[in-house]
């Protein structure tokens, strides 16, 4: 999954989001890392909606502005459960190696 | 200046799709700009203006095209790279090496441009090699109308003309972070230049070289579409990255001997021929549903 999409997933997670909410929460969760530009946001959005993984869930108009917001579909859900038990697995497996590295790395320079 | 700039970028964008999301592209353009300087607001309208493109052109990232152009991408910037490399006389085996500053200059920025791929800095690599691309088409462009025919010029300019537009049409949403093909895509995208106008010298083979192998090679304009017809989007990347060059040292080196009227009107037609072809050859790809339409 490419980061794009998994930060976007992750921003849908927890509540449905509007454009620029989205941009802030990707932001937020990438440690300020990732900022999102609007057209890249919406060629993402996009395609997501294409592939199912995310859905509009109302269109309203706040302040005079149009605001359209997004969920996640069960697709979706499916979709980042699936990934973060995959990113789950690396990281334990990971974990496992490093401590069973560190001993020997001692033997070694010891 | 701005509201004439943003509905300038948002003018690129088919009606349909302006008219469902017009509104709320705009709100969001406004609330991410609201305090911030003229380079964020410029950053914001390129982003709009070449989603508009895409969405026109049908290269989203939700659609086959699109993938395979962001695939082309670290090939294109290797073979920015190893064309300029080339060019500048570094790896010319007939050269003392010596190249000029600015041809020393396009070789840096193409370089940084493919670090920064492999790196996985894609928006650093992207805008580099743009930067790199519009001198190097200009530099060439004038070399070809001092020194070579109009056909010359033509075909010379066309290969960093196409990928330049790779470059500027790639859906960003679809590169970002390292990936393992980068490196490799990247190498054989500089070595292809190489290829093709020195590596005579080392491999004694009659493959790229003898003149009865250039028609078969421009059937690799196949390639990509077999790739895509199989899911294989990588290798069609690949060889899309590929072809404007293939097409162009082939055709150059076998219309040379039709130059005037015949070869112009040649070139011309293989120009607006081939991407029509190519256009309908995807359109009847994506009827058939083998790729996953386009958002």
């Amino acid at each position: 999954m490419q980061e794009p999409t998994l930060l976007l997933l992750t921003a849908l997670a927890d509540a449905p989001r509007h454009g620029y909410a989205l941009i802030q929460e990707v932001a937020a969760i990438s440690d300020g890392r990732v900022r999102m530009r609007t057209g890249t946001l919406y060629g993402a959005l996009d395609r997501l909606l294409g592939q199912g993984l995310i859905e509009v869930a109302s269109d309203e108009v706040v302040d005079g502005r149009a605001r359209r917001t997004y969920a996640l579909t069960d697709g979706g859900r499916a979709a980042l459960s699936a990934e973060t038990e995959r990113l789950r697995a690396v990281v334990v497996e990971a974990e496992r190696r490093l401590s069973t590295a560190r001993p020997r790395l001692r033997g070694v320079t010891a | 200046m701005t509201d004439r700039s943003l509905k300038a970028a948002l003018s690129l964008y088919p009606e349909w799709y302006r008219d469902d999301r017009g509104e709320e592209i705009i709100a969001v353009y406004e609330s991410v700009t609201v305090g911030g300087g003229r380079l964020l607001r410029l950053r914001e309208l390129a982003g709009i203006a070449g989603h508009g493109l895409r969405v026109r052109t049908g290269l989203v990232s939700g659609g086959v095209p699109g993938q395979v152009v962001a695939q082309a991408v670290p090939f294109v910037l290797g073979a920015g790279l190893g064309l300029w490399l080339c060019l500048s006389g570094l790896v010319d085996p007939s050269s003392s090496g010596q190249g000029h500053a600015w041809q020393l200059a396009l070789v840096a920025s193409w370089a940084l441009a493919a670090v920064a791929a492999v790196a996985g800095r894609w928006g650093v690599a992207r805008w580099t090699g743009v930067a790199a691309s519009v001198p190097g088409l200009a530099l060439l462009a004038g070399r070809a109308l001092f020194s070579a025919s109009l056909l010359g010029l033509v075909w010379v300019v066309s290969v960093p003309l196409v990928w330049l537009a790779m470059l500027l049409m790639a859906p960003p949403d679809l590169l970002s972070g390292r990936s393992r093909r980068t490196l490799p895509m990247v190498l054989a995208g500089a070595v292809l230049p190489w290829l093709l106008m020195f590596g005579q010298a080392y491999l004694h083979t009659p493959l790229f070289w003898d003149p009865s192998w250039r028609p078969l090679q421009l059937l690799l304009a196949i390639l990509p579409l077999l790739a895509v017809h199989r899911r294989r989007l990588w290798p069609a990347g690949m060889v899309v990255g590929a072809l404007p060059l293939l097409v162009s040292f082939n055709l150059l080196s076998l219309l040379n001997g039709f130059e005037g009227p015949i070869g112009m009107l040649a070139a011309v037609g293989f120009v607006v021929v081939l991407p029509l072809a190519a256009l309908r050859l995807v359109k009847a790809v994506r009827a058939k549903g083998e790729p996953p339409a386009a958002a």
